[in-house]
């Protein structure tokens, strides 16, 4: 409907609060919240639920739109970043606009987060309610757009878990694009000898699964390449793909191998832990996919024996450069895996410096048959094989100084290369020292059984340190058997380190290039740990195997073929739905038509505004992502962001701040880090002080100063606005930074008209961060009380005429 | 052969209330997150040479409120040298938690006897060893300026502050 | 020369038991340019009484950093222990606006507030501070024959999140020093580890345990003698060692020296002005050693 006609239209908003079982109703009196609800005006119909989301909940939801003639639904309850989408369903379904219902978190900001304050969390609740029915009252109705979906699809990540996901989507009949930043796809699970608890060979129940992801037609593997960029949304991305010059013609390479056999400079193999060396021009690996060679220029000397024997096949060129591609995709899936931690650092266990002491993964090489030493664990001092083997577990893993997480597959790890070592070598003596033999799965802890039948020794203890006797090379290990309850010493010739599971080094650039967030522990961060562990809060792009958390091989094969099919609920469509929350231009109103402007141009991040000279500026709503940076850089306040509008904020401002706003801190949190974030504090029940009253808006560069100055006016104690960290993880790329812009000069401004400085707040809080934003909330009202109402009620009063003289300039001051 | 054992009631009966006593006190809260790794043992240079020290033996003793063993006896060796707390995985400050089982082993009423010597030395003299006039005496002979002397009724008031004497009593 | 001035902290032993520890360090801080203040009415740093009560270490280590905050002067130790207590205490104070407060309090009983001015630093820090051009100008006999282990302590380094020593698995502080003077230094296993002198109260058996170690490695090492910077340190290696040569049937005749002894012998200054013969195991084959080069 127009504007004119919901103006006109009377309204009639119902509430709908829910207990949630305790959750809420533990905590918060939904007597008072029901009673107060009704005095709200235009409120014609107010009920409770225990479980609103439930069916019993949501057919009350449609009845009571039916019957009372409901044109505004509010419902109480937890986070619209849990069921906004549920909800907006549910009033569908009953005929209303999905667009015309707003939700009040009084779970997560409220109930959770302040248990133990039932009073003063009612009364937050209640103001919550009034904020969601100011703000409902202002809605438009909205319809979604339909755009449609490119049917393929792209996996970042070659290894087991990006090898399922890709054959699975190819299997289904899309195409598929495989981008591996290696020479190889393969991943770890290549690199190691025998699997547990089966000890299937590795490579021999890989390497067919990697021939068949060559064999497929649907599947393109884009092998040693790089991600550059990635634009674009659900059904729409558009990804630059650098592919990086092996120096060897793709399409003539043979795969023959007589170039590497001919080359006469050797170098350590990466792919061996630089335990066995390749050629300058050669494979990693035997089983390559896809087989093609590498010239490593680093190394070539150019004595061109390569390029004599290649001949006729001409598959060497010395001047081949990168070459970027632009590929559509609709969705795309990032499996990229793991690292190992290479304990350079910690000079306790003395790696890099003992030659006898070796991590895990150079064992798989070791005694893999194929490897550097054809199959013999032998010590690097002297190729002897080593009488007593110690394996020391929870390297940099649940240590709080290094990586405070379990890897969580080194205990099985370690009793696999141990069983696979005595079986060699049955003589050896091997000692396992642990804190805790964590085998929970299927066939584990008979493994760990079938360790202790081959006479495996398992001590409790973790080692304080490393001594190296540099006659013999053999290393004394200090530890407390703890079971004893003796300090112990044990001399062994090989020491092996069972290292933490890390993110990749590049982890951090993949998580800006797709605008996906990172957990604390540096691994991507899935939508919800228990019920969506593989979408992530961007729609279109998927999680799949290590690069989520770490996980073995069943889990991550599993993952794989759970992500192709999350991927397939988008591409088995021809059209999707895309939330209509874009900017719109008011072509009247537009400053570009009387001078140059062109500021919301600039402002847009990608690029969706276009401005000709004397013209109107114009939205182009397919590339509209919703931040609403551009509303709050206007000028002249004539772009409008749909669901967000400034009157809609305005108004949530003013329920918020209509009673003693001196004692309440007014928040503008960002949707996807800092509302996350304050979500999660909720959720992880931190708890803080009840002062802050919460406006969720998509980006913080929506934040317009004119909100902060119209908070002031009205006399709040402490403004707080929490964005995305910089420099890389705003989900609009660019707006956290245009709003530190924006506030900073603001700060600067009411400085100097003697604000006290706490008063204006920005914090960057990410999605994982809840302790800090609960931090940040007892700090904001520790200083508020520092400060004393008095104080913040003179600032403000000095304060007052000045601002409403601007907002007036503006016409924006409200009429009371 | 003689088969070395002792005879008595020796199963412990945990007191789940011992252990709010340490996470009140400032310095103690770490002391939750032992997970009995062992590694402050096996660094710990008293716990090398004595049968009886082992200081993530005697966390859990106080965890489990097992008071009297954890802190009536061999807590008392622990040196202070702070190895065990820089190597902890999981941030436990032993040391700090060891002095501290001292601490409330002297409220109880167990100070050894050159804990009580100390304390009254200091309170005499100002410091921790009783000073013989043949040392002060060596001094003049080496040409060395006066030794410090602290003013004694300073170190009575803080004594009081305390209230040390009813502690060394 | 350098223009420092500090307050000097002796602590307990020190002044009665290791005197040469302070003859050598006021020799050797005159001739460098650091202008030595005595604090005359300092107390004992509260360590030994830590496991008695806290509070009362705390009060007695406040004491102190008050008495040097009135000469407006910086503290400089002798003693790890020392070292230890008063950075702590006073970055505690620092720190804790409450315990700030409740220390205050107390004070104020014997007329001192706790205000946060100064700093504590051991010598050796504060030798490692100087730009080490500046200290290479006064070593005019560089101890190149010999080969020195130091023997660094505990307190002074740990726990790492008090103390400034860089490297707390590995610091390098007295090995820098030791190098500084012309002497080679070497490494031997468990040179980090405490000496024990605390235990000499009630088993005096650990410190010999423990000395024994450290004396067997540093021979083994290669070591002509052995240099430490804490008063209590260099009585278990030195008091004590002819009894854990007795104890243990063992030899090592390894002379200990305080660090200001050895700097002093690179600075030219005479072993007796340095107080060589307070020394328990005698540095004459040492002596000689120099004399011959």
């Amino acid at each position: 409907m127009t504007e004119v006609e919901s103006a006109l239209e009377k309204l009639r908003i119902g509430v709908f609060i829910c207990h949630c079982g305790l959750n809420i109703a533990g905590v918060l009196d939904i007597a008072k919240l029901m009673d107060f609800s009704k005095t709200l005006p235009d409120v014609v119909y107010v009920k409770e639920n225990r479980y609103t989301c439930a069916d019993p909940g949501q057919k009350e939801i449609r009845a009571g739109i039916s019957e009372h003639n409901l044109n505004r639904v509010v419902v109480a309850a937890c986070s619209p970043r849990m069921h906004e989408p549920t909800f907006r369903k549910t009033v569908e379904d009953a005929g209303m606009n999905p667009f015309l219902f707003e939700m009040a978190n009084i779970r997560e900001m409220c109930s959770w987060a302040h248990s133990s304050q039932p009073e003063s969390a009612t009364e937050k609740g209640k103001e919550i309610i009034k904020m969601a029915v100011a703000k409902v009252r202002l809605l438009k109705s909205l319809t979604r757009f339909k755009v449609p979906v490119t049917n393929k699809a792209m996996v970042i990540g070659g290894g087991i878990a990006g090898i399922n996901a890709a054959l699975d989507l190819a299997n289904m009949g899309f195409k598929v694009y495989l981008v591996e930043k290696d020479e190889s796809i393969g991943g770890h699970m290549a690199q190691l000898d025998k699997t547990f608890p089966t000890l299937d060979c590795s490579i021999c129940i890989e390497g067919p699964k990697m021939v068949e992801v060559s064999r497929n037609p649907n599947i393109e593997i884009i092998s040693f390449a790089n991600v550059l960029k990635v634009d674009g949304f659900i059904g729409n991305f558009k990804v630059r793909v650098r592919k990086n010059p092996r120096y060897v013609i793709a399409e003539n390479c043979t795969g023959c191998g007589e170039c590497a056999d001919a080359c006469p400079v050797e170098y350590p193999n990466r792919w061996e832990l630089r335990l066995g060396t390749r050629r300058a021009i050669s494979v990693p690996f035997p089983q390559v996919v896809p087989l093609i060679y590498t010239l490593n220029k680093d190394h070539c000397i150019e004595c061109y024996k390569c390029v004599d024997v290649c001949g006729a096949r001409s598959a060497i060129d010395f001047e081949q450069k990168p070459e970027e591609v632009e590929l559509e995709v609709g969705t795309i899936t990032v499996a990229t895996g793991f690292d190992i931690y290479y304990p350079f650092d910690d000079t306790r266990y003395g790696y890099g410096q003992y030659t006898n002491v070796v991590t895990a993964l150079e064992v798989e090489r070791l005694v893999n048959a194929a490897g550097p030493t054809g199959g013999h664990v032998v010590r690097a001092s002297d190729g002897k094989v080593p009488q007593t083997i110690a394996f020391i577990q929870c390297v940099g893993s649940r240590d709080i100084n290094k990586f405070e997480y379990c890897t969580g597959f080194c205990c099985m790890y370690s009793i696999k290369e141990a069983i696979l070592i005595k079986e060699h070598e049955p003589e050896t003596d091997i000692y396992i020292l642990y804190m805790d033999m964590r085998t929970p799965f299927k066939g584990f802890e008979e493994f760990y059984r079938r360790a202790r039948d081959l006479g495996i020794t398992f001590i409790r203890g973790r080692p304080s340190e490393i001594l190296e006797n540099k006659d013999d090379g053999n290393l004394i290990i200090r530890t407390e058997d703890t079971i004893l309850g003796e300090p112990i010493e044990i001399e062994a010739e090989m020491v092996v380190l069972s290292t933490a599971g890390v993110p990749n080094d590049d982890t951090g650039e993949l998580a800006s290039i797709l605008h996906i967030t990172r957990g604390t522990d540096g691994f991507f961060m899935e939508s919800h740990p228990k019920l969506k562990p593989i979408d992530t809060p961007v729609d279109g792009i998927f999680l799949a195997g290590a690069c989520q958390g770490l996980k073995d091989i069943p889990y991550s094969v599993s993952q794989g073929s759970g992500s192709a099919g999350r991927a397939a609920t988008i591409l088995s469509k021809d059209q999707v739905e895309i939330e209509p929350i874009i900017a719109v231009v008011d072509p009247e109103k537009c400053r570009n038509t009387r001078m140059k402007c062109g500021i919301c141009v600039q402002a847009c991040p990608y690029s969706a505004i276009s401005a000709p000279e004397g013209e109107p500026a114009v939205v182009n709503p397919a590339m509209c992502h919703g931040c609403g940076t551009c509303v709050a850089e206007c000028p002249v306040d004539t772009i409008t962001q749909m669901h967000f509008t400034d009157e809609q904020i305005f108004s949530q401002i003013r329920a918020a701040l209509e009673e003693n706003p001196e004692s309440k801190i007014l928040g503008f949190l960002c949707n996807w880090c800092c509302y996350a974030g304050a979500d999660l504090a909720g959720t992880s029940r931190f708890e803080y002080p009840t002062h802050i009253r919460v406006i969720r808006v998509m980006c913080s560069g929506r934040v317009d100063r004119d909100f902060v100055l119209e908070a002031l006016r009205l006399g709040a104690g402490m403004v707080f606005i929490g964005a995305c960290h910089l420099p890389n993880d705003c989900h609009y790329i660019s707006g956290n930074f245009k709003m530190k812009k924006r506030m900073e000069t603001l700060h600067g401004m009411l400085t100097k008209l003697g604000v006290s400085q706490e008063r204006l707040r920005v914090s960057y809080v990410s999605a994982a961060e809840g302790l800090i934003f609960a931090n940040t909330m007892k700090e904001m009202s520790r200083q508020m009380d520092d400060l004393g109402l008095e104080k913040i009620k003179i600032e403000n009063a000095k304060l007052r005429p000045i601002i409403e003289r601007m907002l007036a300039r503006k016409g924006l001051l409200q009429k009371t | 052969m003689e088969i070395q054992r002792t005879v008595k009631e020796m199963y412990y009966r945990v007191d789940p209330k011992f252990k709010y006593k340490i996470l009140k006190a400032p310095g103690g809260e770490t002391f939750k997150f032992c997970y009995q790794c062992g590694t402050c043992t096996a660094t710990c240079p008293v716990a090398r040479f004595t049968d009886i020290f082992r200081p993530n033996k005697i966390i859990h003793l106080a965890k489990l409120g097992i008071r009297n063993v954890a802190y009536s006896n061999a807590v008392w060796l622990c040196v202070n040298c702070y190895a065990c707390t820089e190597r902890c995985p999981q941030g436990v400050k032993v040391a700090d938690v060891m002095r501290l089982l001292k601490n409330l082993a002297v409220e109880d009423g167990y100070i050894p006897e050159f804990s009580k010597e100390f304390m009254k030395n200091i309170l005499n003299t100002g410091f921790v060893y009783s000073i013989p006039a043949s040392r002060i005496a060596k001094r003049v002979a080496l040409d060395l300026p006066p030794p410090p002397q602290p003013k004694l009724a300073d170190l009575k008031k803080l004594g009081e502050m305390v209230k040390i004497s009813e502690l060394i009593e | 020369m350098v223009n420092m001035r500090y307050a000097l902290y002796l602590g307990c032993l020190i002044p009665f038991r290791e005197m040469n520890y302070e003859i050598s360090t006021r020799r050797v801080a005159k001739d460098i340019g650091i202008e030595i203040c005595d604090m005359g009415d300092a107390n004992c740093c509260g360590l030994p009484i830590d496991s008695v009560n806290h509070e009362m270490m705390t009060l007695l280590a406040a004491r102190n950093l008050c008495l040097a905050e009135n000469m407006e002067l910086d503290i400089m130790t002798l003693c790890n222990g020392c070292t230890g207590v008063l950075m702590k205490v006073n970055k505690k104070l620092k720190a804790d606006r409450e315990l700030r407060k409740k220390v205050n309090h107390q004070l104020s009983s014997i007329g001192m507030e706790f205000q946060g001015k100064i700093k504590v630093k051991h010598f050796a820090q504060i030798l490692a501070d100087i730009d080490v051009d500046i200290l290479k100008k006064f070593i005019i006999k560089p101890l190149h024959s010999l080969t020195i282990a130091g023997y660094i302590g505990c307190h002074i380094f740990r726990p790492s999140e008090f103390m400034e020593v860089k490297n707390p698995e590995n610091p390098s502080l007295l090995d820098d020093l030791i190098k500084l003077t012309g002497a080679k230094s070497v490494r031997y296993v468990d040179e980090y580890q405490c000496c024990g002198f605390v235990e000499g109260a009630i088993e005096p058996q650990i410190p010999l345990f423990l000395a024994r170690e450290k004396l067997r490695n540093a021979k083994k090492a290669g070591a002509d003698a052995m240099v430490t910077i804490c008063p209590s340190c260099h009585q278990v290696l030195d008091s004590n060692q002819r009894r854990a040569e007795r104890k243990f049937s063992e030899i090592y005749d390894l002379p200990i020296l305080h660090y200001p002894q050895l700097l002093g012998l690179a600075m030219g200054i005479s072993h007796e002005e340095l107080g060589f013969n307070e020394l328990r195991v005698k540095p004459a084959k040492l002596l000689e050693n120099l004399m011959e080069v």
